[in-house]
């Protein structure tokens, strides 16, 4: 991190895929600093690219070329300091919610004491105390998310990737764990990059919101959000807000 | 296992309301198909047709081997241990290089580039073919277990191939932000993840494998085993001996089968793929 | 023979018996005269018979004719060794007590030697005549059956001057195989009576133990009606074996449960105080 307290640093992000004869540009030019503790959203319509720049931050793509650095290091692969959340889980099925979560521990080799703190720790934090020996297919979606994000924070990295990871889940279950996020986010400081097509969910939950437009994918514009939380959905700063961006997405799409 | 002796699960599986008729007619299948046998048998003796011996004839038959069998000069039991560990060394045998082999021709795909032409081209030989050059290869003690150890082989690898490829390719990207190296990936995940499609394989596996007994047994048994008395009943005309040794095969198959479920549901429970 | 075949057709099974007798005769007064000059050009012609019928060679085929003796006169003395082998299959369980009470009974009922008295007397059929089809079947490459080998060869035929054809032929036999055995023969006894059952099977060339066994258990309706050798089976050791006891603890290959083979086991095995164990 450097004197700015900037944690993460991309500089001209580009990722081309070859199609056919020719090369298909999802990402061009995609340029972000974000500060340690920030919370940031990649908005944008589906096939825009946020998706892509997530997956190149977590070291799960490569870029074609441009600059990714993680604390002055640059990211060269995927790896426990680039925590990440996905739409569908990604559990294991045949692991406890423990078992789980004290995933990435074992990968580290932590020894058996601090594993269990710290699951034990992460578990309580999201709620979900009393269920670690229950294995995922005995949890609902909003459960088996909380065991994701525990799983993902008990690694201590350095920011939280999270892929659409309310997608999956029902409208009521949708919005009590976004209010559950913010709640762990405050309690645990981390830097989150939340990837969303919902402008509401943008809205309620970042401090910079980067809109993106896609075909090639990149930035339109970045918001910043100053309402305080918890945020009022009826206020009407957040409803401005919302409608701003939505026109402008609008806009977009209708290619003026 | 507990759940065999639940009374509760039993009760709900197989004597409710909704339940009871589909138990009734389960109940009596067997009588039925037994009955129909009989007068089958009865029928054909009849007509001076003597190949198919009544479920009594069968029965005495079996009671006899009990003490021995005229075909092996063994009791059942001896037969029985000695098909059963000509069975146990082959498929373990298969297991034991199936799986492993399975799990890297599904990890790699120059291995399985390379393995890929010889096993298509070995699969399809049914193992029976095998036997007279296993028999005379490998000694007749080994002939017939590298029989069954062949018919057990390619389904078992054929299937943990697949569950390698089948892996959820979410829970590697998961691993893989986890921290999770190469070699972790593949052994905390992939192969985990394998696991229940290759217990399907072992299910396949144990039904083959009990076929190839007989195949193996019938050019040579040392110690005998249930395919001797089968052919041996077969080559003095004496059916009923014959069906004896079939339906032992038959209630062998099902034990093992069985035991095969078991351990395949105690597996996907540890596993939580229930 | 089947007994549905010597019922409807008993002038055919009298001829197919006339040709074995005659080339039976045949054989053994070739291998009399083997040493003779006149005699020397018929032995060789039965040896070359013997040599591609059983793919070996004629050494092999002269050895073999040395070790049987090639007859067909069923006597008493033959029908009582029958009786012996029922014995000892109803003893070793391999027969059913309950399907064979009475084993004279049941042996009489099987040898049928009426037809083997009436064959003698069968003649030779015209050369334009029309042949009847019998099917018979047989062991793969066994001499034991070598008069159906000779009685198929058309060169014997006219040498016992009944013309350009075979000896079969020539008693208005045209011998088919049955539709259902291998090429080169049935692989064994058993094998060779799942012709008759099959109905596919006229005449069998085969031992008597297997007959007895598939008939007892099976109930088929087939006659033995005439011998093709006796003498023809051989214990075969390595030369630290010089006497039966030194047999004692060996393990002893033998061609199957439903052999003459293993019955003759059985037999050594009974009279020398010894048992049978399977390996």
């Amino acid at each position: 991190m450097d004197g700015n307290g900037i944690i993460l640093s991309i500089k001209n992000l580009v990722k081309a895929f070859p199609k056919d004869d020719t090369e298909m540009i999802a990402v061009s030019g995609f340029a972000l600093d974000v500060k340690d503790g920030e919370f940031i959203c990649l908005l944008g319509p589906s096939g825009c690219g946020k998706t892509t720049v997530l997956r190149i931050i977590a070291g799960l793509q490569s870029a074609t070329s441009g600059e990714l650095t993680l604390k002055g290091k640059p990211i060269t692969g995927p790896g426990s300091d680039r925590g990440m959340v996905f739409q569908e889980f990604g559990l294991f099925p045949w692991r406890s919610v423990k078992k789980n979560v004290e995933f990435g521990l074992e990968v580290q080799g932590v020894d058996e004491t601090k594993k269990n703190e710290i699951s034990k720790r992460f578990i309580d934090l999201v709620g979900l105390s009393g269920f670690e020996r229950s294995h995922p297919n005995q949890l609902s979606g909003g459960m088996k998310q909380r065991v994701g994000i525990a799983r993902a924070l008990a690694s201590n990295p350095e920011i939280l990737l999270m892929d659409e990871p309310f997608g999956a889940l029902d409208a009521q279950t949708r919005n009590l764990m976004q209010k559950e996020l913010l709640r762990i986010w405050q309690e645990t400081k981390k830097t989150v990059i939340f990837v969303t097509h919902s402008v509401d969910e943008a809205v309620f939950l970042a401090d910079r919101i980067v809109v993106m437009t896609g075909r090639p994918g990149k930035i339109k514009e970045i918001y910043t959000v100053t309402l305080p939380r918890p945020r009022d959905r009826g206020h009407p700063d957040f409803i401005n807000l919302r409608k701003k961006i939505l026109d402008e997405l609008e806009q977009q799409r209708q290619g003026t | 296992m507990s759940s065999l002796l639940d009374m509760r699960v039993i009760h709900k599986r197989y004597l409710t309301k909704d339940n009871l008729i589909r138990t009734s007619l389960m109940i009596v299948s067997l009588p039925i198909f037994i009955a129909f046998w009989w007068i089958l048998a009865l029928y054909f003796q009849g007509q001076n047709f003597y190949y198919l011996p009544t479920p009594l004839e069968v029965w005495d038959a079996l009671v006899q081997a009990w003490t021995q069998d005229p075909a092996t000069r063994l009791s059942l039991l001896a037969n029985v241990y000695a098909s059963l560990v000509r069975f146990l060394l082959g498929f373990l045998l298969a297991l034991g290089l199936a799986a492993p082999l399975g799990l890297l021709l599904g990890y790699s795909r120059y291995a399985n580039a390379l393995a890929f032409p010889v096993i298509e081209l070995l699969r399809p030989i049914p193992p029976i073919a095998w036997v007279p050059f296993l028999l005379l290869a490998a000694s007749f003690f080994w002939g017939p277990i590298l029989t069954i150890f062949i018919g057990v082989f390619f389904p078992v690898l054929s299937n943990v191939i697949f569950g390698v490829r089948s892996v959820d390719p979410l829970i590697i990207d998961a691993a893989k932000t986890q921290g999770a190296n190469r070699w972790q990936v593949f052994s905390k995940v992939m192969f985990p993840s394998s696991i229940p499609y290759m217990m399907a394989g072992v299910k396949i596996g144990l039904g083959v494998g009990w076929m190839c007994i007989v195949a193996a047994e019938m050019l040579a048994s040392q110690g005998g085993g249930v395919g001797a008395i089968i052919v041996g009943g077969q080559t003095v005309g004496r059916y009923d001996i014959m069906f004896a040794g079939m339906v032992t095969v038959a209630v062998l198959g099902i034990l093992t089968l069985l035991i095969g479920s078991l351990i395949e549901r105690r597996v996907k429970k540890w596993m939580g793929m229930e | 023979m089947d007994q549905t075949f010597i019922n409807s057709n008993r002038n055919a099974a009298l001829a197919v018996l006339k040709a074995h007798i005659e080339a039976n005769n045949w054989i053994v007064e070739t291998v009399a005269n083997k040493n003779t000059t006149e005699g020397q050009a018929n032995y060789t012609l039965l040896l070359n018979l013997g040599a591609s019928f059983s793919n070996r060679n004629t050494t092999v085929v002269a050895s073999a004719l040395e070790h049987m003796t090639i007859q067909y006169n069923l006597t008493e003395a033959h029908t009582n060794y029958f009786k012996n082998f029922t014995n000892a299959y109803v003893s070793s369980g391999l027969i059913k007590a309950t399907d064979v009470p009475d084993v004279d009974a049941f042996v009489n009922g099987l040898v049928d030697t009426s037809l083997l008295a009436e064959a003698i007397s069968v003649t030779p059929v015209s050369e334009d005549a029309t042949l009847t089809n019998v099917r018979i079947g047989y062991l793969n490459g066994d001499l034991h059956q070598f008069s159906r080998v000779v009685a198929m060869s058309a060169e014997v035929g006219s040498l016992l001057g009944l013309g350009d054809r075979s000896v079969f032929a020539a008693y208005g036999i045209n011998a088919v195989a049955p539709s259902a055995m291998p090429g080169s023969g049935y692989a064994n006894g058993g094998a060779v009576m799942t012709g008759f059952a099959g109905n596919d099977m006229d005449v069998g060339y085969l031992g008597a133990p297997p007959t007895i066994l598939n008939v007892a258990n099976q109930k088929l309706d087939v006659s033995i009606v005439a011998l093709a050798n006796t003498e023809g089976s051989a214990l075969i050791v390595n030369n630290d074996v010089e006497s039966i006891d030194d047999l004692d603890g060996l393990t002893i290959g033998e061609p199957g449960i439903s052999s003459i083979q293993y019955l003759l086991l059985l037999e050594i095995a009974d009279r020398y105080g010894y048992e049978v164990v399977k390996a």
